[in-house]
């Protein structure tokens, strides 16, 4: 079903993040064999950090917010169930499972998730920009003096951003 | 850079950016249209169950009217469960940016430069700057319509 294709995993980064460009493609484009030795020291760490980053607080983030919907499904279901039966076991795992909702609700407002895995994905895909128009020699990337210092300070400025620890 | 080199940029730029997120458009906008279709076919099954045992308890008796009048209270509270996994992923509005921006990119290949005998290099390469440009446009767009989106992409907070 697609509906629980998004679903939270356990292991987000098992099947590990996707290269920008895979080694054997780049090999096809000899004409670009120093830009893309360039970018793939200057651009593409702060890149995977970025992705990995993004997957693994999206993923945590969506964690958080599934164990509340369901857990709050289920304390409901559970004291629905206790009115009918009358066993107290019933009653204390509602407890528990309200419990558990309550501190995930609390850890929600504090941890961050959301605006965190926000700023890294927006940075990830502007870093995913900057790649092509680097190589394209595009924009400010069109003069050679001044290229690579451009590309610098543009990974190192939106790097920063997407580091940034407070809600987006 | 030469008209050799933007050719082969154009190559690279067509395969490795516009046709690699036209594809991830495609695939994302069938995915969320799809998950958005199942989560209004179980809201509904779960609301009709509802009413259907609701039905049953009043005309039942003994174990069965217990069972009819549990599910008549559990699917509710299932389908408000529904919607807020729902609230979470935004399918419908994500579907929908996404859309937009497949068809804008859809747009865009129609212009892809090509070309011609005879034509002016310092003019092809300006072409290619322009197509890549406005292709960067297109990304950034759903980009910032995405990042507006997944700000609020979150169950109501009580």
């Amino acid at each position: 079903m697609d509906l629980f294709k998004r679903f939270p995993k356990f292991r987000p980064l098992a099947q590990g993040s996707e290269p920008l460009i895979p080694t054997e493609e780049q090999e096809k484009y000899a004409v670009f064999a120093e830009d893309f030795s360039i970018l793939d020291k200057v651009l593409v760490p702060a890149y995977v950090k970025l992705d990995q980053e993004a997957i693994v607080r999206q993923n945590a983030y969506r964690w958080m917010y599934v164990i509340l919907i369901f857990g709050g499904a289920l304390a409901t279901i559970l004291g629905v169930v206790r009115l009918t039966f009358d066993i107290g076991a019933i009653g204390l795992a509602g407890a528990i499972a309200a419990g558990i909702v309550g501190c995930i609700s609390f850890a929600l407002r504090t941890l961050h998730y959301h605006g965190r895995y926000l700023n890294a994905r927006l940075a990830a895909e502007q870093l995913r920009g900057e790649y092509f128009l680097f190589l394209g020699r595009v924009g400010p990337y069109n003069d050679e003096a001044t290229r690579l210092a451009y590309l610098k300070n543009r990974v190192a400025s939106i790097k920063h951003e997407g580091e940034h620890n407070e809600p987006a | 850079m030469s008209q050799r080199d933007a050719r082969q940029f154009l190559q690279f730029y067509q395969i490795y950016r516009h046709k690699h997120q036209l594809d991830f458009y495609t695939k994302r906008e069938e995915e969320f249209s799809h998950a958005q279709n199942e989560a209004i076919w179980l809201s509904i099954s779960l609301i009709f169950l509802a009413a259907l045992t609701g039905a049953l308890a009043s005309v039942s008796d003994g174990v069965f009217q217990l069972i009819c009048l549990l599910l008549a209270a559990i699917c509710p509270v299932l389908s408000t469960t529904l919607a807020g996994y729902n609230a979470l992923y935004a399918f419908e509005q994500q579907a929908k940016i996404y859309r937009d921006a497949r068809q804008n990119l859809e747009k865009l290949a129609v212009t892809l430069p090509d070309f011609q005998p005879g034509q002016d290099e310092a003019e092809f390469v300006q072409q290619v700057e322009r197509y890549v440009q406005e292709t960067e446009v297109v990304l950034n767009t759903e980009r910032g319509y995405w990042g507006q989106l997944a700000k609020n992409m979150k169950p109501l907070e009580t």
